[in-house]
């Protein structure tokens, strides 16, 4: 099980996001565009990760999509599906 | 042939491990930019600041070119996991001035030149062919970052983990003001030496005009 703080703690880690904390994430907030502002170079580094971490591999897009959506679902992917 | 160039501008940073103080979030605000800046580019973009240049050409040279970036790619096969699609885009020698070019909108064109020792000496002659083409200032610039893990083990050329050299020149058909020598930068890595050459001949002239082989 993975919790949200956790989940944003590695997020911010990943992307380096600077100036940024777990405490100032929404659960809610979007991956990519109006939210943290990732990118599609972020989405296949956010895919390897999920595949080093947890041994999660999307075999479509559409899921993928879905999945990251918000870093709530993210989360609930996770520990649905994680390894 | 030899032609007549102006120094506009230099600026040197060097550091034995990393350059501190390269003033990131002032010359790159956009912090979704500025995370994935390399050393490498964050040293170049510091120069670039430092000489005032934000559009036109550029001359960039490494001998080493992106050394995390490649360390991390080649750990990432070694051991056997994905390559990291940042690392990825940001192990090509051009990584530096991309990133400037991105950061200020500029697209004037790019030269990047790695020739080992001869770097510097190259960029510096590549820029001035740039500057008698264009009839405007260009930027010559050269960075070396090599400060990965276990570099002790094989470096024997530096005492500067992380350096850099640019300039800005223009042609001029005024008389050469100094004679540029060549000299051994000891400390220094190669690649930057005929860079700092004129840097080392610019620092007592206020109108430095150099001539540079072309």
């Amino acid at each position: 099980m993975i919790t949200t703080q956790k989940l944003k703690e590695a997020l911010i880690e990943l992307f380096a996001l600077e100036g940024m904390s777990a405490e100032t994430l929404q659960d809610e907030d979007h991956l990519f565009g109006d939210g943290l502002g990732l990118d599609s170079v972020d989405a296949i580094e956010l895919t390897i990760f999920l595949d080093n971490e947890y041994g999660i591999i999307f075999t479509n897009i559409s899921e993928s999509e879905r999945v990251f959506a918000s870093i709530k679902t993210l989360q609930e992917y996770i520990n649905k599906h994680g390894k | 042939m030899k032609m007549n160039f102006k120094i506009l501008k230099a600026a040197v940073v060097d550091a034995q491990e990393k350059c501190e103080n390269l003033d990131e979030k002032r010359i790159v605000p956009k912090m979704m930019l500025r995370r994935r800046l390399t050393r490498s580019a964050r040293i170049m973009v510091y120069l670039a600041d430092a000489c005032d240049f934000s559009e036109g050409s550029v001359v960039y040279g490494s001998a080493y070119g992106e050394m995390q970036a490649t360390a991390d790619i080649v750990g990432a096969i070694a051991s056997k996991n994905p390559i990291s699609p940042t690392a990825f885009q940001n192990s090509v020698y051009n990584t530096a001035p991309s990133y400037f070019s991105l950061l200020h909108k500029n697209k004037s064109e790019i030269i990047t030149i790695s020739s080992g020792d001869e770097t510097s000496r190259n960029v510096l002659q590549s820029a001035a062919l740039q500057a008698i083409v264009n009839e405007a200032p260009v930027l010559a610039v050269c960075s070396e970052a090599i400060n990965i893990a276990n570099i002790e083990e094989v470096n024997s050329c530096t005492d500067f983990l992380e350096s850099g050299i640019a300039m800005t020149l223009e042609m001029t058909t005024k008389a050469a003001t100094l004679e540029v020598l060549k000299r051994e930068h000891k400390g220094l890595a190669p690649s930057l030496w005929a860079m700092m050459d004129v840097v080392v001949a610019c620092d007592a002239y206020d109108d430095a005009i150099i001539s540079i082989e072309l």
